[in-house]
């Protein structure tokens, strides 16, 4: 499945980009954690949240075709 | 009631409004970007009672987006400052002040006093013990952060609402955080974000239907981006079941409880250039990017005490060790500041 992903804060630093298309194999969003980390294994460990159509999404929910946000919590203020 | 005549005005508000934001009471945790115009925009607004904690003393680096604080300032105590700005708006406004990090020690006396706890914090660890404590006592937390030109906003807690675990429940001691980085920021970010809290506490005191509880706003001021998500009931009910931050700080220790430690050695893990410098034999400086590669050279038959500039790398460090070398340390409460005088006083 096709996921045009949109990188917040601090993780845009990590992976080097705002955006991005990833495929992945299953359908939720533990499969799209499983590649992130693939493709950046530093990002391992780290805490972030995943939402799709304005909705933040469990580990175990579905997602479809389409784009994502993945933000991490932020620390300044 | 002439000085609020133009806010008692609008139906949202009335007499009796503006006689709620007398009778509340509010904590603003942290008087840095974000603390400064909640400050501000509460003390104007004429809330009855503010609490503010914060350590930190003004630096002339704080001025260009800290807009409480002036040159004059600069060396003085953050609390101290703030209560004169607040007492010069208003002062009948009764300001209590707390000189103090805000810590596992001293975090549920404090939020036991207020409704509303207002996080202006510049620490994601300091946000997890804000969010368990505000459970535990049910009280609401009033949540923004910010990174370069993006910036959260959410109230937690509210109405038996989402915390801020619904939407970043996995930290535990193997997780890692993205904090310590020290990068820029315009002054305008922090005080609209600032301004956004401040506006939350009011439509919180007032009763307001759309408090922004049970979704978080990311926004984005150089693309002019203002998202909204929302916390699913799926994800709410994920936090219940996590590690408390009140057991997760166990490495940490503070200067007056730091004579149980015997053989000890401290590292700076500053960069070279921050100061005040500290020159002492016990004392040596690793900085926190290079503290993996030059661990195995400090000595094994001391126990290692990290420290910095407010004790958020030497956590981060404590955490980097345990997790590489599977080596406990600890992690000093305090900054370079106090620990320099410490060391001076004995």
């Amino acid at each position: 499945m096709k996921l045009k992903v949109k990188y917040y804060g601090q993780l845009i630093d990590l992976v080097n980009k705002e955006e991005e298309t990833i495929n992945i194999n299953g359908k939720t969003v533990d499969s799209l954690n499983t590649k992130i980390i693939e493709l950046y294994p530093t990002l391992s460990g780290f805490i972030f949240s995943i939402a799709q159509n304005d909705e933040i999404k469990s580990d175990n929910s579905f997602l479809e075709e389409g784009k994502i946000d993945i933000f991490p919590p932020f620390s300044g203020g | 009631m002439e000085r609020y005549i133009k806010q008692i005005k609008l139906d949202l508000l009335g007499e009796i409004g503006q006689e709620k934001l007398f009778k509340s009471n509010v904590l603003i945790v942290g008087c840095g970007g974000l603390g400064s115009p909640v400050v501000d925009y509460l003390s104007r607004a004429g809330i009855g009672k503010i609490g503010i904690i914060d350590y930190d003393k003004v630096e002339i680096s704080n001025l260009h987006r800290q807009s409480i604080f002036f040159e004059k300032d600069v060396g003085i105590k953050k609390v101290i400052s703030a209560k004169k700005y607040i007492k010069k708006i208003n002062s009948k406004i009764k300001v209590d002040v707390y000189d103090e990090s805000f810590s596992k020690k001293n975090a549920s006396d404090l939020v036991s006093r207020y409704k509303i706890i207002v996080d202006c914090t510049d620490d994601i660890l300091t946000r997890y013990l804000i969010c368990d404590i505000t459970k535990k006592l049910n009280k609401i937390h009033v949540y923004a952060a910010l990174h370069k030109n993006q910036g959260q906003l959410s109230v937690f807690n509210y109405q038996n609402g989402p915390n801020y675990r619904s939407i970043f429940p996995s930290f535990n001691e193997s997780s890692n955080i993205l904090n310590c980085n020290d990068v820029g920021v315009l002054g305008t970010l922090p005080g609209i974000l600032g301004v956004l809290q401040a506006n939350e506490v009011i439509k919180i005191i007032l009763g307001q239907d759309e408090v922004l509880s049970g979704k978080i706003m990311i926004i984005d001021l150089l693309k002019n981006e203002f998202k909204l998500l929302n916390i699913t009931e799926k994800i709410s009910n994920k936090s219940n079941d996590k590690t408390s931050f009140m057991s997760l700080n166990k490495n940490s220790i503070s200067l007056d409880s730091i004579h149980n430690i015997k053989r000890k050695i401290f590292v700076d893990l500053r960069n070279f250039d921050e100061k005040p410098r500290i020159n002492n034999k016990k004392v040596l400086t690793i900085p926190l990017d290079s503290i993996e590669n030059k661990f195995n050279n400090i000595s094994k038959n001391k126990n290692i005490i990290f420290f910095c500039a407010s004790g958020k790398r030497s956590l981060l460090a404590s955490q980097i060790i345990k997790k590489k070398f599977n080596v406990k340390t600890y992690s000093l409460n305090e900054g370079a500041d106090k620990f320099k005088l410490w060391l001076n006083e004995k």
